[in-house]
């Protein structure tokens, strides 16, 4: 190694050691010599192992440093309210998220217990039964909401998220608890839902007079024999009908949302209503031809209207989505546990990721072919909680460019 | 033989549906009287009409109200009420009333003419 400085080392190798003394002696090494040369073997070696240890540990320390420091980052980055406490609720470290919301300084936060901080005001008994009773046997909770009239911000509605996580050789339980005021987010939504419910029956009331103006004119067409008149009126009429089912549906989203809607079941013939409603249907085309493959018919308990309003809409999307076709096939299918009923057309067909998301709220069939499909896309989405709040199934069977068919079933009830 | 026409009261707070379910009804036969004044129907005096028509949510006045006190009222509870409204609850809420029937808004004019005869005749 030109130029290159030998490695210094405190005390010569121990291989060094017994050439230097065979050297001098020029004797061999004696069983002293021996055991001197193992001794300082034996110290090299730990010698070695131990400065192993330490850059271990080296190691293991500044990754305990990152590791810390990324915890805290992302706890001073969180916006939401975040409280760190042991397992007796005392508070090891509270989020400026959290000090800013509840108007609360560190000093007064800091190993105090939750239920002691200012002015015992997280004393609530909710809560306690979150943290002393459901924490500990799930450990986790997850979006709790409570309510709680704060004595210095107001009342508030909090969603709570929390987790226990062991700590340490002697696992001592810490709980990390995420606190999101979504009190604006609340009021908002409640006055979305005041909102449309207001406006809907606000455009309801002009579309209630010129509905009855339209039908009062067709019955004096009607009179007068003039028939060209009565269809037009008729025309007209029957726009009007879209609207106001178009309101409906804004009313309905909104009303599902706030758990609102509300049922009114009877016991009623299934087969009654699917010919009722396929007369109804067939009266807007003319294209196509409404066909019934109805079973025996049974009895069922439900809410006669909406279900109605759910053969409605398979119907109406069956007309819309199949325009080039000239029938669809209504049939129903029973056995002892289940009545389903398919509504089959033979028109633009659905994708399989559209199959999985047409039932979702505001989802509308995009792509170039179909974009000129109008509508909210409320009406699947309504229909599939009708379905599910009778306990029953909704489903989608389609081939693209072949056709669709809608199904559900109920179960039976004695 | 115009006094023989049986009477119909309706009180709704908007005066274009009053205007259309009196052309409706007079042309049906009916002698009509309207009121956008909800609260009026509270206190009516005889002549008592034949049928009340009342909408639900009037301008400060609560319908349903004015549908109890009518109907626990010995001089006026023979008279048939039907609720109009244009909420989908109509039904509960007609029957929570103690009203006779109900319509909803908007009206088919057969469903409505048809409801009305069931609790008038004609002449």
């Amino acid at each position: 190694m030109k130029g290159g400085h030998p490695k210094k080392t405190l005390a010569p190798t121990t291989d060094g050691l017994r050439q230097a003394i065979s050297a001098r002696t020029d004797m061999s090494i004696t069983p002293r010599q021996e055991k001197i040369i193992k001794l300082k073997e034996s110290v090299e070696l730990t010698q070695e192992y131990t400065n192993e240890i330490i850059g271990e540990l080296n190691v293991t320390n500044e990754e305990l440093t990152i590791t810390r420091d990324y915890a805290d980052a992302i706890i001073r980055t969180v916006r939401g309210p975040l409280l760190v406490l042991n397992k007796d609720l005392r508070i090891i470290s509270a989020n400026e998220a959290f000090y800013n919301a509840f108007k609360v300084a560190p000093n007064d936060t800091e190993n105090r217990l939750l239920y002691d901080l200012g002015n015992r005001q997280w004393n609530i008994p909710k809560l306690r039964i979150l943290l002393e009773e459901i924490l500990p046997e799930k450990n986790t909770i997850e979006d709790f909401v409570v309510e709680h009239d704060f004595k210095d911000i107001g009342q508030k509605t909090m969603l709570l998220n929390a987790r226990t996580l062991q700590q340490g050789p002697d696992k001592t339980s810490l709980i990390l608890l995420a606190i999101e005021d979504i009190t604006v987010r609340q009021q908002l939504e409640q006055q979305k839902d005041e909102f449309v419910s207001i406006a809907s029956h606000e455009l309801k009331t002009p579309i209630t007079s010129v509905k009855a103006y339209t039908q009062i004119l067709g019955r004096r067409f009607r009179k007068a024999n003039d028939m060209k008149s009565v269809e037009l009126v008729e025309k007209m009429d029957s726009q009007l009908d879209k609207l106001t089912d178009l309101i409906g549906d804004l009313l309905d989203v909104t009303k599902i949302e706030a758990g609102r809607i509300q049922f009114h079941e009877s016991h009623f013939d299934f087969n009654d209503l699917v010919e009722e409603t396929v007369e109804e249907l067939q009266r807007t085309t003319e294209k196509h031809h409404i066909e019934q493959e109805l079973q025996p018919s049974r009895t069922v308990y439900g809410d006669h209207d909406r279900l109605g309003q759910v053969l409605i809409n398979f119907l109406t999307n069956a007309i819309k989505y199949s325009p080039h076709a000239d029938k669809i096939i209504v049939s129903t299918a029973v056995d002892k546990d289940n009545v389903t009923l398919s509504v089959q057309d033979f028109g633009v067909g659905l994708s399989k990721e559209d199959q999985a998301k047409v039932f979702e709220r505001f989802y509308r069939v995009g792509g170039s072919d179909q974009s000129t499909y109008p509508g909210l896309g409320l009406g699947l989405f309504i229909a599939s909680d009708i379905i599910k709040r009778h306990k029953g199934r909704v489903w989608v069977e389609s081939i693209k460019a072949k056709g669709s068919t809608f199904c559900f079933s109920l179960p039976m009830t004695k | 033989m115009g006094n023989t026409k049986k009477k119909i009261l309706v009180a709704d707070d908007n005066p274009a549906i009053l205007d259309a379910l009196k052309i409706m009804l007079e042309e049906e036969g009916y002698e009509v009287e309207t009121t956008v004044d909800g609260a009026t129907v509270q206190d009516i005096k005889a002549p008592l009409p034949d049928l009340l028509m009342l909408d639900i949510w009037m301008s400060g006045i609560d319908g349903r109200n004015v549908c109890k006190l009518l109907k626990s009222n010995a001089e006026t509870k023979h008279i048939p009420i039907i609720m109009i409204s244009a909420t989908k609850d109509i039904e509960q809420i007609a029957k929570d009333s103690g009203a006779d029937d109900c319509v909803s808004k908007p009206f088919q004019m057969e469903h409505l003419l048809a409801t009305v005869a069931k609790y008038v005749k004609k002449h």
